[in-house]
């Protein structure tokens, strides 16, 4: 199967040249290195650093007993990894197109297109794994709404966006 | 002049010798520039991703990590901070997008100049460009840095039967692209 059709050699080629490194990303690179010593410096003497890693010590210490409660059975572990339901719903009266955008779908506003099923009420079920989902409703193509029903969290672009748990099968 | 082995130079870094990382890096940028170049198609993105993963890296061993294989494992690392930067830069597009259409266009920043180093054929970026990210990843992966495919199951996540299927749809894919109009 994986048997390499001659034909593509030259072009492979081409890619395998590596490209040259510039100065100035070099330059930054190299700045980034020394910023993190100095961080590492500081991360060993600042209390605040140890309360942090105090405050990390513990959430991951949480995190690891829930991990080990869900794989204490069979059943549990398969609950966790299985999909779940998840229903997306968002009141907008007049909207003529309303899709739901996330880490789920990659953030592509036709992937998810919810349907008008009631008075300017706008839904989509969707299957997901279990954990953490980040989204956002998009309203006519280019309206952006968190979910004012979910936890909100700001991104990299300033943006609302919406936060959500989803439960695993089993635990519901 | 000897050539100093990665094992060694990790075991330098580990004890605080920081000239020895700037040997990896000297040693390992070009791969890492290509293969992030390559997923991402803009080198200005690839030289985010790469300098975001080489001070991850920095920071792993400094922590006393021991990869393996210290080229796959850096790749693995190049690999993910591309996959996050993919997914900002499709948010980035549809933000774009909502920008576009209620602004007025005139008034936008002009776009980026297209890199006036990349050589690479318009042909072949095109048919790069066409693939999906996984089967991109895998292509790159195997064709271009010459990973085995335990390798890259180990940084991927992926099945390496998944992966032999994605390198050969992959394949199959820039292949027809490439001959077609006789190319």
């Amino acid at each position: 199967m994986s048997e390499l059709d001659p034909r593509l050699e030259p072009w492979l080629e081409a890619l395998r040249r590596e490209p040259v490194a510039r100065p100035e990303a070099r330059a930054r690179l190299h700045a980034a290195l020394r910023a993190e010593d100095v961080r590492a410096a500081r991360r060993i003497l600042s209390p605040p650093a140890a309360l942090a890693a105090a405050i990390a010590l513990v959430a991951l210490t949480s995190a690891f007993w829930l991990a080990l409660w869900r794989a204490s059975t069979p059943e549990r572990a398969a609950a966790a990894k299985e999909l779940a339901s998840a229903q997306f719903v968002l009141h907008a009266r007049d909207a003529r197109s309303v899709s739901v955008v996330g880490d789920f779908n990659d953030w592509d506003p036709n992937a998810t297109p919810l349907a008008r099923t009631g008075d300017g009420v706008w839904s989509a079920v969707v299957r997901l794994r279990p954990g953490t989902v980040r989204y956002a409703y998009l309203v006519n193509g280019t309206e952006w709404r968190a979910d004012p029903q979910a936890v909100t969290a700001y991104d990299d672009f300033g943006l609302p966006t919406s936060v959500a748990y989803i439960v695993p099968t089993e635990a519901r | 002049m000897t050539v100093m082995a990665d094992e060694e130079l990790i075991r330098r870094v580990r004890a605080g010798e920081t000239a020895a990382f700037d040997a990896l890096v000297d040693r390992y940028y070009g791969t890492c520039l290509r293969f992030a170049w390559h997923s991402l198609g803009q080198r200005e993105d690839a030289e985010d991703a790469v300098q975001e993963a080489l001070v991850r890296a920095y920071r792993a061993l400094r922590r006393g990590r021991t990869p393996r294989g210290f080229r796959p494992w850096l790749l693995g690392i190049v690999l993910n901070r591309c996959r996050s930067h993919a997914q900002r830069s499709r948010r980035g597009r549809l933000l774009f997008k909502r920008w576009w259409e209620r602004e007025d266009p005139d008034t936008f920043p002009v776009q980026p100049a297209h890199d006036a180093d990349d050589d690479l054929d318009p042909k072949l970026k095109a048919a790069l460009a066409a693939l999906g990210p996984k089967l991109r990843e895998a292509f790159l992966l195997k064709h271009v840095e010459q990973l085995r495919y335990e390798e890259m199951a180990a940084i991927t996540g992926a099945s390496v039967s998944a992966l032999k299927m994605r390198v050969k749809r992959a394949s199959d894919q820039v292949l027809a692209m490439l001959m077609e109009d006789g190319a």
